[in-house]
């Protein structure tokens, strides 16, 4: 009875994996496990057998019908997932129909964006981020900063004054003309060494244009710490711009003037429209003017309270507003500040 | 500031394989930013000085005529519109090829063979202004050049204009770069550059200037200066048998080319001599001057009127030139008309003399007169250059009128001293603030070819500055590294990364937490963000109900609509709002930006505000309030705040707010700001007919509060039964009263309660009456509820709600 069983069993699950279809699959259970079946004959013979028989043979006989029973149902399913494959091929959507949502995504205004990253790339390099007061005293924009009165620097930045007087000794108020204010007052709050950055919203009294705006945003750099030097100002620009710009980037100095630093620099940085072969945008140079830059001036060092012969640093300065229309290709800078969607929902 | 290329090869041997561009490149990467590299003669291709040989009436049109020129070789046909045109007279002709701006306007144009009105026109005959020479050869609106009508050396038919212009090559240096450089005003100072950074050497100055002998005063020419501190150097001198003549080919082409217009052969000198050496010079007409010279300050209510023919209303801080009777020159700034070199001049007054910058400066600001002489007074001149200056120019004058003569010695009052500058700097800190070891040989070389005296010890370099950087320009170790570390050349310094100590950054919860918010409201609540100006208009303000005297005010501005600082977000939004509802049914935008509060005899307050305003529809019948409620409290949740508060409003709130449908924002008792439908009167103001409702947050106040941690709360593991309640109350029942009500049941099992719709309809519920209807959630932590218990929490619902005087229905 046991060899019956076990050949019952071989032929059956060989039925069932060369079973073709559905339909031979049910012949199957009926033929093997139905009320007539041959395994529902061979359990019915099992109460002639002796009472260990019955036990080793009924435990075989169960094994047996366990066994086919999965092979019948995972053959079942195998079917009609072949079924539903079929059937998966004659379905059709419009892939170009609009999608639906319950709820659009705004935008994050792209300076915003832009500002966001700078801020990750420099805080990464251990840089703090501060602010400072946008309505300034004469004081932190101009005489901490080493450009007293009446020096001809002043005429570089043209300055909005405001009515109201903010000491009694009748200094007056500007809007700041750049973020470098916030260079003394970070020296004074948290002396050296340091290392901040400073994004803003400065501004300028003169004439908008396409590419000028009298409301514009500037990022400031400032490093003081022992034998900090004009390699190092090198070292960190080249790392921010190719991290900002995600391609390695050059950066080249000029001699420039910025009564706050001494040297003072213009940095440009290497064309990448047109890998610096020269196009319109660099000038046919190859270059980007790029910042203004320098190492921190004694004076200013001084203004902030920090021992010039034991620390050295630099400071750079650059237009975010600049950077962004170089990055979006966005050709008139008062788009930043219009408030207009249709500018501001494409990023 | 222009300058010549063959005007430096006077001073330095530049090699002829050294293209101009790359020179231009050097000096960009050494000394000062050149803007432009321009070949004079390259303008000037296919342009000849011609001869009108006939001329005959344009048969079609009245105001053409056609003329026959005559360039020396061949003849040409030409249809000319000039109003001046007479025959036999010298003329500029453009022939086919050569390149002209129509009017003075627009992109350049290649002239070509055309028809006029039918007759054949091979050039043209030009104007100043098409061919940039506005200034050389000024003439009417409709006029063409006439050479007959300029004082120019000999006219030879045939010559190439750029031959009579001059070839040249000119470098255009940025301005701004020579804030700080007195000493590279002129040619010879940037002639020292360049012998610097090509390593060549630079012809000394006494080659070039007059041994006259000096005197401290002379009778011909009393000299008195009353403030020393503001003239520390006056030198004069008295040239006879002068003759006023145009200016040598060679002195005309040289100013040209650096951008003046040629005069007269005196005053062509004295820009000469200011273009070379930097140092400004005056002529006077000796007969117009009586007595000497008075170098002093303006009376009050005096005036003068400068060569440019304006009277100049001055005050006592401006500083004259005067003679024993009136002023004669505004000094550093412009010379007087009185006593101008004119065609009968035979006998001169030469001044070469400095200035206090600042005194130039402030005359120069005040009076809107800013020249050549005050961009280089205000830089701080070297008063040694004065005596320099007045050398060079007798040696010209003398040259060119050859019957002139120096009639005094030159007289010089002086009151300046050289300063000893003396910088002692440690050759290791130069190094280490370069970030790169230069040889101290090298350093000792560009030192001295920039005549700097150097002494060389162990450690360190002991230098003398040179009086011509030493009135600012230069007086610390820091300047001194700047010239080693530019005439090393910036490109030679390698990009290295600083090794600092690890640190954390200090902390700046704001910057990081505005970009959080923005996240927030932007990608998760759907907002836009946009930036608008920090100022506003009184239009801008009275439409929006605030008090101008609130406002902080600009003393200057651009215009009218940006006089005084924002006090608040609202009024620009309200601007963008308009402007995009032209392109948009709805918005919802936000601004974080800056406050800025009036605050005595202090820095205006400022405060970081984040204004949000959410427009519905103009069809829309739904109250906005709701909407900006609804992204207000999704947005401090995600935002980690405390539990949010709407407080019914005080007193004082915001004009531009609606009186009625308010509320105070309040987290962890701190007020916040508003939530607020718009007062619509403000609304009516800038036109706008949507429904429109802002929330205006004080995020400084906002991010003071510490972000909560959320404490978890167990998921629940057994269902929660929902049960659907209508009540139809009076028409001011709060919300909060009825599911304060319910709430108030059972309050273990009781797990929310939403109102999901209120429904208002006069006949069915009544007048005054509305219906709301609340999803009450039930669930227990420890067992799924019986239906039992379900039902007798319904019961007590439905019976509480009663007893306030609700009328229940459904359930």
């Amino acid at each position: 009875m046991k060899s019956e069983l076990t050949t019952l069993k071989a032929n059956t699950l060989q039925g069932i994996a060369e079973a073709k279809d559905d339909h031979t699959l049910k012949q199957i259970d009926i033929n093997i496990l139905g009320r007539k079946g041959q395994l529902t004959d061979i359990l019915r013979k099992l109460k002639d057998l002796s009472p260990d028989e019955k036990k080793t043979v009924g435990k075989l006989a169960n094994e047996v019908k366990t066994d086919i029973q999965i092979a019948l149902e995972n053959k079942q399913k195998q079917f009609a997932n072949s079924e539903l494959e079929k059937s998966l091929n004659e379905d059709w959507i419009d892939l170009t129909a609009p999608g639906k949502t319950t709820q659009t995504a705004g935008s994050i205004h792209p300076l915003s964006q832009l500002q966001k990253h700078v801020e990750e790339i420099f805080s990464e390099m251990g840089f703090s981020i501060m602010d400072g007061p946008e309505a300034e005293s004469e004081y932190y924009n101009f005489e901490g900063l080493n450009i007293p009165k009446h020096h001809p620097a002043r005429d570089m930045q043209d300055t909005f004054f405001l009515k109201e007087k903010h000491s009694t000794d009748g200094g007056r108020t500007v809007l700041r003309t750049h973020t470098s204010p916030v260079q003394v007052r970070t020296m004074e709050k948290y002396g050296a060494p340091l290392r901040v950055i400073v994004p803003g919203r400065v501004f300028r009294y003169e004439a908008t244009d396409a590419s000028h705006d009298s409301t514009f945003n500037q990022v400031e750099g400032l490093l003081v710490d022992k034998g900090i030097s004009l390699a190092h100002l090198k070292g960190v620009l080249a790392q921010f711009l190719s991290r900002a710009f995600g391609q390695e980037v050059t950066v080249r100095f000029r001699p420039g003037y910025f009564p706050f630093v001494e040297p003072g620099l213009e940095v440009d940085f290497s064309c990448l429209i047109c890998k610096q072969e020269g196009c319109r945008v660099c000038k046919k140079t190859g270059w980007v003017e790029f910042m203004g830059a320098g190492l921190v001036h004694p004076n200013v060092l001084k203004a902030g309270g920090i021992d010039s012969e034991v620390y050295q640093g630099w400071a750079f300065g650059f237009g975010l507003d600049r950077l962004l229309m170089m990055r979006h290709k966005i050709d008139d800078i008062r788009h930043i500040h219009g408030g207009d969607l249709r500018f501001v929902r494409q990023f | 500031m222009q300058i010549s290329l063959s005007w430096l090869k006077q001073f330095v041997n530049i090699p002829t394989d050294l293209n101009p561009e790359e020179l231009g490149n050097l000096i960009t990467l050494h000394t000062a930013e050149i803007e432009k590299v321009e070949d004079l003669s390259k303008q000037y291709t296919n342009m000849v000085i011609a001869k009108v040989v006939e001329l005959k009436k344009h048969p079609d049109a009245d105001k053409l005529q056609i003329a026959t020129v005559d360039d020396g070789t061949e003849k040409h046909q030409v249809v000319c519109g000039g109003a001046n045109l007479i025959n036999n007279i010298p003329v500029i002709l453009i022939k086919p090829g050569g390149l002209c701006r129509w009017h003075g306007e627009g992109d350049l144009i290649e002239v070509k063979n055309a028809k006029i009105r039918g007759i054949e026109s091979s050039g043209m005959i030009c104007a100043a202004e098409e061919i940039g020479l506005k200034d050389v050869f000024p003439h009417g609106p409709q006029d063409i050049v006439n050479l007959n009508d300029y004082d120019t050396s000999e006219i030879k038919i045939g010559q190439p204009l750029s031959d009579f212009m001059g070839t040249d090559i000119v470098f255009e240096v940025d301005n701004k770069s020579l804030t700080h450089r007195p000493d590279l005003w002129g040619h010879y100072g940037l002639a020292r550059e360049i012998a610097t950074i090509l390593k060549k050497n630079l012809k000394p100055l006494s080659e070039f200037i007059n041994d006259a002998k000096i005197t401290d005063s002379d009778k011909n020419l009393p000299i008195n200066i009353e403030d020393p501190d503001l003239c520390p150097r006056y030198c004069g001198a008295v040239i006879k048998g002068v003759k006023i003549a145009p200016s040598p080919d060679w002195l005309r082409q040289k100013v040209e080319a650096v951008g003046y217009r040629a005069i007269n052969n005196i005053v062509d000198i004295t820009n000469y001599v200011m273009a070379e050496l930097g140092q400004p010079m005056h002529a006077f007409d000796r007969n117009f001057i009586k007595g000497g010279i008075t170098v002093r300050r303006a009376k009050k209510g005096e005036t003068i009127t400068t060569l440019d023919d304006q009277e100049r209303k001055l005050t006592t801080e401006d500083l004259l030139i005067a003679d024993d009777e009136k002023a004669v020159a505004l000094a550093g700034v412009m010379g007087g008309l009185n006593s101008e070199i004119r065609e009968e001049t035979t006998e001169i007054i030469l001044e070469s003399a400095n200035f206090n910058p600042i005194t130039v400066r402030k005359t120069s600001v005040h009076l809107g007169l800013r020249t050549e002489s005050v961009q280089r007074f205000e830089k701080s001149l070297d008063p040694n250059l004065a005596e320099t200056a007045i050398r060079r120019a007798i040696k010209l004058i003398l040259e060119i009128c050859p019957d002139a003569k120096l009639e005094t010695k030159i007289i010089d009052c002086n009151h300046f001293k050289n300063p000893e500058i003396e910088i002692e700097i440690p050759i290791k800190r130069i190094i280490s603030k370069i970030g790169k070891k230069i040889e101290t040989e090298e350093m000792v070389d560009i030192l001295t070819r920039l005549e700097f005296e150097v002494e060389e010890n162990k450690d360190s370099l002991k230098v003398k500055v040179p009086s011509f950087r030493a009135t600012k320009d230069i007086d610390i170790e820091a300047d001194i590294i700047e010239e080693i570390a530019r005439m090393h050349g910036y490109e030679n310094i390698e990009p290295i990364l600083p090794q600092l100590a690890i640190k954390l950054p200090h902390e700046n919860p704001e910057r990081k937490r505005k970009h959080e918010a923005r996240a927030i409201l932007s990608y998760g609540l759907g907002m836009d963000e946009i930036y608008k100006y920090s100022f506003n208009g009184l239009e801008d303000i009275t439409k929006c109900l605030l008090d101008p005297k609130n406002h902080v005010e600009l003393e200057n501005y651009l215009s009218a609509e940006q006089t005084h600082l924002r006090s608040s977000l609202v009024p620009n939004i309200m601007n963008a709002i308009t402007d995009n509802l032209k392109n948009f049914d709805e918005l919802k935008i936000y601004e974080i930006g800056h406050t800025y509060l009036n605050r005595e005899n202090d820095l205006p307050i400022e405060e970081k505000y984040i204004c949000g305003a959410v427009v519905l529809p103009k069809k829309s019948k739904e109250e906005p309030f709701y909407y900006a409620k609804g992204i207000l409290e999704e947005f401090m949740k995600k935002f980690h705040t405390g539990k949010l508060m709407l407080n019914a409003p005080s007193d004082n709130l915001p004009p531009y707010t609606h009186p009625k449908k308010t509320a105070i924002i309040n987290v962890n008792g701190t007020n916040l700001g508003h939530l607020f439908t718009i007062n619509p009167i403000v609304s009516n103001n800038f036109e706008i007919h949507n429904p429109i409702a802002f929330f205006e947050i004080n995020f400084t106040k906002l991010i003071a509060i510490k972000p909560q941690v959320y404490q978890y709360k167990p998921i629940p593991k057994f269902p929660a039964s929902d049960l659907d309640i209508s009540v139809i109350v009076e028409e001011k029942t709060q919300n909060a009263d009825i599911k304060k009500t319910i709430r108030g049941v059972d309050k273990k099992i009781i797990q929310d309660i939403k109102l999901f719709d209120t429904f208002r309809d006069e006949e069915k519920l009544g007048p005054g009456k509305k219906a709301l209807a609340y999803k009450v959630k039930l669930q227990a932590p420890d067992r799924t509820l019986e239906d039992k218990e379900v039902e007798k929490t319904l019961k007590e619902i439905i019976s509480a709600l009663q007893k306030t005087g609700g009328e229940v229905r459904g359930g």
